[in-house]
């Protein structure tokens, strides 16, 4: 079977392939980008607070929609096996964390939006492969957090020298509710970045090179890429660390373990959510759903007036 | 004869490999930088040219050198053909890179019949059975039609007089303007006798059709609250125009033109040249967005269909603008890329991509995503 899966980070957009061909390998997996060079996905649309019950929703999620929908009706050209699962991902990200219902409203009424606007014969057809062939699945709150499921296999590949493992988060923590219980992570002042430091104040303040972990402030806890950006920290950098979504992390969520990641059945309950999906709809048996699924996203709960198949 | 029964054919100029287009209506050129935008609007106004004012300033505007597409082999002739009903009039260049090298082939049909015909590197051309010397000043079927004005021959000639193509306008020009022609009753193609034209137009508004009024109308819509109307200043033959943006007050509120915005002047531009063109007139822009606002484009592009329909014309315009391409949205067969899908060169969009699948997109954000006209290698 083809699965397209159409993610909005970098890092999924190079490893979501490799990820889950290692787990599926009879099946094809390839992932959508917003631009045709596999370099850039699509917008995400989480990252400020989202309005609750909307009828607009952001311009970078009609585009998820819009490619969505594209890809599965009628495809671009007659040519190619058409799509069995197309998965939208998106992360839950801090700003929306208290409200992942909100996030999946705003995914359905795009996915309205958009069938309104095309004519009768094209909106039925839409509708219907939606309904049959589209899911929405949340990384909760990012990619990142799904490293600390599996840190014995993915930390290494992510980069993070073996003498600052294991990573410290709070006792039972579920990585979808992720916290750090790290002292020196949560007082760090960026005092060893010293290729940082060295820069002129405007580049220091510069958005795209401070580290994520200092821009944050006390809110960095519960970020997983800040604490992983920080266990892989690095003086010599000008961000201070040498985690990179486009390498490390593509190498890390290829490397996944999704066993181990998936073996403490009460978390990760969006991930096993999303690998019940696929998992159901390939007919593998691999049963890694061996546990609770997140009941927003979970396939087998959805509502009666599900959009797509799992929301 | 409708507008959109003519074709015009090109092979090997420039970077234009094979070219059959027929436009009608409003339409859109569109493909990456060097895919022959320009060029393919420089085309058209070459065989204008060629007939109304012969080769040699045909082959002056158009600049004379490097004719030949770089891939034609060095014996191929650079073709250029239009067609309007049933007559078909040819011409077939040998070249190398500085220009003509000898004199050129033409040939005129009228259905099956050949009406005349001038092998390349001949001295000597054949029209109604004899054998007749060039004359260096015109073409063979521009002496044809001065000899008789053959009535079959008026759709052709038609054609080739209803053409005007504005690449860029002379700014400059337009904020200082010098001497024009007193009488100037539409915009020439650097613009710069915008301020005759329009002090024309509004002197006279009958005979001009209130094309004033229609665009100091459109002005309005796409410079909202920036123009109420144009006075003119300076003498007849070297007018300045004063644009009055508010008459609420009970003194008029103005600022002369060498102040405006260069958006503003270039919507004025547009709207003048189109609304001078008359009926079954070919007018173009290459690169109609340059300087202007996205709802200035909008609005320009919702005033030239207007006029377009009602006066059964061609506008063609080139552009880069997503703006301008979201206009397009449900005119897809209007909207060329120069690109070659099945044989054809320019295609349509609805015959480049499936149209269920255009649908569900503006076409904007296509051509942002490289998802057509793209410059980068194509896909398998």
């Amino acid at each position: 079977m083809r699965v397209a899966l159409l993610p909005t980070g970098k890092a999924e957009l190079l490893g979501f392939p490799g990820a889950f061909n290692r787990l599926f390998p009879a099946h094809e997996f390839h992932t959508i980008a917003k631009i045709d060079d596999q370099k850039h996905p699509f917008d995400s649309f989480t990252s400020s607070p989202l309005p609750i019950q909307a009828t607009s929703v952001p311009a970078s999620l009609d585009k998820i929609i819009q490619k969505a929908a594209s890809e599965l009706v009628p495809g671009r050209t007659a040519a190619g096996p058409p799509i069995d699962l197309l998965i939208i991902t998106e992360d839950l990200e801090l700003a929306n964390r208290h409200q992942p219902q909100t996030v999946v409203d705003a995914v359905r009424q795009a996915a309205c939006n958009h069938i309104a606007g095309l004519n009768q014969r094209l909106a039925d057809q839409v509708r219907e492969a939606f309904r049959e062939r589209a899911s929405f699945h949340l990384l909760v709150p990012m990619l990142e957090s799904w490293f600390f499921a599996d840190p014995v296999g993915a930390f290494s590949l992510a980069g993070v020298p073996a003498d600052r493992l294991p990573p410290r988060l709070v006792p039972d923590c579920d990585p979808e509710a992720f916290e750090t219980g790290d002292p020196q992570f949560a007082k760090d002042t960026g005092d060893h970045c010293l290729a940082w430091r060295a820069l002129p104040a405007n580049k220091r303040n510069d958005k795209k090179i401070k580290p994520g972990w200092l821009k944050r402030g006390p809110q960095r806890v519960y970020h997983p890429k800040d604490y992983l950006s920080w266990l892989c920290r690095s003086g010599a950098k000008k961000n201070c660390t040498r985690y990179r979504e486009t390498h490390e992390g593509k190498d890390a969520l290829e490397g996944l373990n999704w066993h181990r990641a998936l073996s403490t059945p009460v978390h990760c309950q969006y991930m096993r959510s999303l690998l019940a999906d696929i998992e159901w709809t390939l007919n593998t048996g691999l049963n890694v759903q061996n546990g609770a699924c997140a009941p927003l996203t979970d396939f087998s709960r959805r509502p009666v007036n599900h959009i797509f198949r799992n929301i | 004869m409708e507008s959109s029964d003519w074709k015009i054919t090109v092979r090997d100029f420039r970077c234009l490999k094979n070219v059959d287009w027929s436009p009608e209506g409003v339409c859109l050129l569109a493909g990456p930088n060097g895919a022959g935008k320009t060029t393919l609007l420089n085309a058209i106004l070459l065989l204008c040219r060629w007939f109304l004012s012969g080769h040699q300033e045909a082959l002056r505007f158009t600049q004379s050198a490097y004719l030949r597409h770089l891939d034609a082999a060095d014996s191929d002739p650079v073709i250029f053909e239009i067609r309007v009903g049933d007559i078909t009039w040819s011409l077939a260049l040998p070249v190398d890179a500085r220009g003509l090298t000898a004199s050129y082939g033409e040939t005129l049909k009228y259905g099956d019949e050949t009406i005349l015909r001038a092998e390349m590197y001949k001295d000597q051309w054949v029209f109604d059975g004899k054998s007749r010397p060039f004359d260096p000043g015109r073409c063979c079927a521009k002496w044809v039609w001065d000899r008789e004005e053959p009535e079959w021959m008026r759709p052709l000639v038609d054609r080739l007089r209803k053409v005007r193509i504005y690449f860029s306008y002379w700014l400059n020009q337009v904020k200082t303007p010098g001497l024009s022609g007193e009488s100037d009753s539409y915009l020439n193609h650097s613009g710069a006798n915008l301020w005759t034209v329009l002090r024309n137009w509004k002197s006279s508004p009958r005979k001009y059709r209130d094309q004033f009024a229609w665009v100091i109308n459109a002005m309005r819509a796409a410079f909202p609250g920036q123009i109420v109307d144009i006075e003119f200043d300076g003498p007849p033959a070297q007018p300045h125009g004063k644009i009055i943006y508010s008459s609420d007050s009970a003194i008029e509120k103005s600022v002369p033109a060498f102040l405006a915005a260069d958006g503003f002047l270039t919507g004025l531009l547009q709207l003048t040249a189109v609304a001078g063109a008359p009926e079954g007139y070919l007018v173009a822009f290459d690169e109609m967005e340059n300087r202007l606002h996205p709802h200035a484009i909008r609005s320009i592009i919702s005033s030239m269909r207007e006029i377009a329909e009602e006066r059964d014309m061609t506008i063609i315009l080139s552009s880069h603008s997503p703006v301008v391409m979201n206009t397009f949205k449900d005119e897809e067969e209007r909207f060329y890329l120069l690109e070659e899908h099945n044989g054809k060169f320019p295609t349509p969009l609805n015959e480049a991509c499936n149209p269920d699948w255009l649908a569900h997109f503006s076409l904007g954000d296509l051509y942002e995503r490289n998802e057509f006209a793209s410059p980068l290698p194509k896909r398998n």
